[in-house]
């Protein structure tokens, strides 16, 4: 099934996350708030759960510029999500992202724009720009 | 008299908590007090924050 690989990647970004170091956490962070700056994560009440989702997405973005990976979600998976144990906002979300201009979406398929590859290495570069810490 | 020897920077400070904050005071936060109705993560925290970003703008890194 193609949705394996989304959870894999899924995976994959929630053990960067869970494993980052104080500076990754600072990048994690901006990124985090960046996205949410340009209208992800719209829910009002934020909860922990919500913010490690949150997180896990700013790192899977990131790892979309860094690696040049895309996301596939199958339609199925778009309109039943928990059927797939993917988290229930991240077709809203990545609706959110194109709307944004941040990726692109053609045949179920998203890959990063250029504005997302700006958007993460400006902010990283700002972030480490200076003495964060 | 204060016991320190120059005004403290720290973002639980009452005499700043009405400026908007930098990138580096709010992990400052969220490295000292993460959780609590006033923590980091708290709903409230995090719409200052991005309210702080909106404000400052680019500046917010500084």
């Amino acid at each position: 099934m193609r949705s394996h690989r989304l959870l894999e990647q899924l995976d994959e970004a929630r053990g960067l996350f869970q494993s980052a170091n104080v500076n990754e956490q600072y990048e994690i962070e901006a990124i985090r708030t960046e996205l949410r700056l340009r209208g992800l994560f719209s829910s009002k009440q934020i909860r922990p759960t919500s913010l490690a989702y949150e997180s896990i997405i700013a790192v899977l973005f990131m790892q979309m510029t860094r690696t040049g990976q895309k996301l596939t979600v199958p339609p199925t998976v778009q309109s039943n999500p928990h059927k797939y144990a993917i988290p229930t906002a991240l077709p809203r979300d990545l609706a959110a992202a194109v709307q944004a201009d941040l990726l692109l979406l053609k045949n179920n398929t998203y890959s990063s724009t250029l504005l997302l590859v700006q958007l993460v290495n400006g902010t990283l570069a700002r972030v480490n720009g200076k003495d964060a810490a | 008299m204060s016991v320190f020897s120059q005004d403290s920077e720290s973002v639980l400070d009452s005499k700043n908590n009405n400026e908007p904050k930098s990138f580096s005071q709010w992990q400052q936060l969220r490295r000292s007090n993460p959780s609590g109705m006033s923590g980091y993560y708290s709903t409230k925290s995090q719409q200052k924050m991005i309210a702080d970003r909106k404000v400052l703008g680019s500046a917010w890194y500084a």
